[in-house]
């Protein structure tokens, strides 16, 4: 079913982010690459999409600028109401500070700082007491079964335990998002599965959630799932054939 | 202030994580350091020394004398002059209105101060009149001042100064005795107080006698010095002229000739102390400068190289929220860290310097006399420093070290702030 006008303009009203027209383009000497091109889409509450592509497709120029870490060349971007492609470096960190939670595919903790302070890290930006900064970190990371871990460095942790504690960062300011890029890109099958998983019980609390990836089998079990090709929306469709994750449902 | 302190924690990790690279790098602030602190200690010894040597002069006296005492004058076109002799200040006390006391010195080293047979060598013998015991307050420790008949005859009575009278009669029954100046007798009537300092300490070297029987046993030859005591330390500038114009009209001197003594004063000093300031001012400021191109040099670099190291951590910090100012303060912070540490092994270097002075002091000598440069036996007197490192000098001290971080931290961090996220995150 293809996820049609009639469909999104129903759903324009509850949309998080709003994407028109979106175009970004690079210069290489005399070159210009257009690594995105005219690309709209919108977003609404407690979605979970996967956006797919091959390399090169534009898929990490997106989610950069989804995760407002780059700015579009042209058109206009628009995260719950504000005007994002208008913004300056001081406001966009504050919109990737508090709305947006990021998952990287190779996890990103800082290698001296115990799980805690990993997650802790963007409630220092935002300003938050050490006590209330502590208690959301715990919270957080007992939300991703990592209670018990609060004390270890990432070097302690298996890659598996790592993307939690990445998780439980991004889960950590209850962001509008959480966008993920490849977040299984650097675990076993199993252990990806257990973070799909994790990530399909987050959206059913009513998280929203963006996984980029190239793999099929991560991208199934995505409610919807837009393909990129060549900078441009190639499709974007209601997912037909959704799996839900085993281990999900183990979970609880 | 709170961000200040978020920011401590994770530069005092980033730190710990390369010890021995951060203690490299702050070397050079080590050294810059310790050269502010060993420069601020000797300054300040040497101030107090001077100002306590020099207070003995008195800020309410002048000296007049065939030399200027102050060193800017060449000295040997000073040697033509003519001496000030007892007409010449009988003629100038008679004029000198404005002065409280006007009272003669003469002074000689003689080698040949002896009780029984005990011989002083290089002592001086000073005459002068009954009136310099009132001109210099507690200048009487034991006995009594010679009079003013005693002054006017002449009579071989001597007053003894501090060392003399220590040398001569350890068991201090000086008074009554007779001891002998170039094989004259004299009765011994009073003992002064110690009233030297470190730098000078000649007056308790010396005997003091009626200046009637100085010129007795030394002859016409010694020049006389007028001390000229103002009523009050304000009045001294006004009184400096009128010494000028009296000792000139007393020697008849024509309108376009030069002085020719010197008028001196306490304050003379002062540019002693400015100049020998100024050497270890120009010295120490030229090593501090030194070390800390070179130090600042160092922790630029490795501000460099922290950052280039941790372009992944600058671009997740950025994508979890770190403003540009917050990630600039990061590194400005462990910069300054950097450098406060290095100022601190500089102020524990100082302080034991400071702590163990002689012994670190007697150990150069000998290490000097085993290549020869020094005697064995020379001794310093270090009383003059002080045991410990100023608290004013430790404050400047840390505020250089912030200074020297911040200088040497604000371009790496500056350029760790201006990180493109999505290319730091894609950095290895």
């Amino acid at each position: 079913m293809p996820y049609n006008d009639e469909h999104r303009l129903a759903e324009s009203e509850g949309s998080i982010l709003d994407l028109k027209g979106i175009t970004r383009l690079y210069r290489m000497g005399e070159e210009t690459i257009y690594a995105l091109r005219e690309v709209s889409l919108s977003l609404s509450q407690n979605e979970y999409v996967a956006i797919m592509g091959p390399s090169g497709s534009g898929k990490s120029t997106l989610m950069n600028i989804i995760g407002c870490l780059d700015t579009p060349t042209h058109g206009s971007y628009s995260f719950e109401g504000e005007k994002v492609s208008r913004m300056n470096d001081r406001e966009l960190a504050g919109i990737r500070n508090r709305k947006i939670g990021f998952v990287f595919q190779t996890f990103n903790l800082l290698p001296r700082s115990t799980a805690l302070q990993n997650v802790e890290l963007p409630l220092i930006y935002s300003g938050e007491s050490r006590r209330k900064r502590e208690d959301r970190a715990i919270e957080a990371l007992t939300d991703v079964s990592m209670a018990d871990r609060i004390t270890h460095k990432p070097n302690e942790l298996s890659g598996g335990q790592r993307q939690r504690v990445a998780i439980a960062r991004a889960l950590v300011t209850k962001p509008s998002i959480i966008l993920a890029d490849e977040p299984t890109g650097n675990l076993d099958t199993k252990t990806g599965n257990e973070i799909i998983g994790l990530f399909e019980s987050l959206w059913e609390e009513g998280n929203t959630i963006i996984i980029v990836t190239h793999e099929e089998d991560i991208a199934t079990h995505a409610a919807r799932i837009i393909r990129l090709r060549d900078g441009e929306v190639e499709e974007d469709v209601v997912n037909p054939n959704r799996q839900v994750s085993r281990f999900a449902v183990q979970e609880r | 202030m709170v961000q200040l302190r978020e920011n401590i924690r994770p530069a005092f990790r980033a730190l710990a994580a390369n010890k021995m690279r951060a203690t490299l790098t702050t070397l050079g602030v080590v050294i810059g350091i310790f050269f502010v602190l060993l420069m601020g200690w000797v300054l300040n010894g040497l101030d107090q020394a001077f100002t306590q040597s020099f207070a003995f002069f008195g800020d309410d006296i002048l000296y007049i004398d065939k030399y200027d005492w102050s060193g800017q004058t060449d000295w040997m076109s000073q040697r033509n002059r003519p001496k000030i002799d007892m007409l010449q200040y009988d003629r100038f006390k008679e004029r000198m209105l404005g002065a409280e006391y006007v009272v003669p010195t003469a002074d000689r080293f003689s080698s040949d101060v002896r009780y029984g047979d005990l011989q002083l060598q290089g002592t001086m013998v000073y005459g002068t009149t009954s009136e310099y015991r009132d001109m210099y307050s507690g200048v009487m420790a034991e006995g009594r001042f010679f009079t003013e008949a005693e002054n006017d005859l002449g009579t071989n009575v001597v007053v003894l100064g501090h060392n003399v009278h220590e040398n001569l009669f350890p068991k201090g029954d000086a008074l009554g005795r007779t001891i002998r100046i170039k094989g004259q007798p004299f009765t011994v009537i009073g003992v002064m107080p110690k009233r030297g300092t470190m730098l000078v300490d000649f007056i308790d070297n010396m005997s003091l006698i009626p200046i009637k029987r100085f010129f007795n046993i030394y002859g016409p030859r010694p020049g006389v010095t007028i001390n000229v005591k103002a009523k009050s330390p304000e009045e001294l500038e006004n009184m400096k002229y009128e010494a000028i114009g009296v000792m000139r009209a007393v020697r008849s001197l024509a309108p376009e000739d030069d002085d020719n003594f010197g008028v001196n004063s306490q304050e003379m000093f002062s540019q002693f102390i400015d100049i020998t300031r100024g050497v270890v001012w120009g010295i120490g400021l030229f090593m501090t400068g030194l070390a800390f191109l070179v130090g600042s040099i160092g922790i630029m670099n490795i501000m460099f190289v922290s950052v280039a190291e941790r372009t992944k951590e600058i671009g997740l910090r950025k994508a979890v929220g770190a403003t540009r100012s917050r990630i600039l303060l990061q590194f400005l912070v462990e910069s300054i860290l950097l450098c406060l540490f290095g100022a601190m092994i500089g102020l524990v270097l100082t302080s034991l310097i400071a702590g163990f002075k002689d012994q670190v002091v007697s150990g150069l000598i000998s290490l000097l006399s085993l290549v020869g440069l020094a005697e064995a036996d020379t001794t310093v007197n270090l009383s003059f420093l002080s045991s410990t490192i100023p608290a004013t000098q430790i404050l400047i001290a840390v505020v250089v070290a912030v200074v020297v971080g911040v200088m040497a931290g604000i371009i790496p961090a500056f350029r760790a702030s201006r990180l493109d996220p999505v290319e730091a995150l894609r950095a290895e």
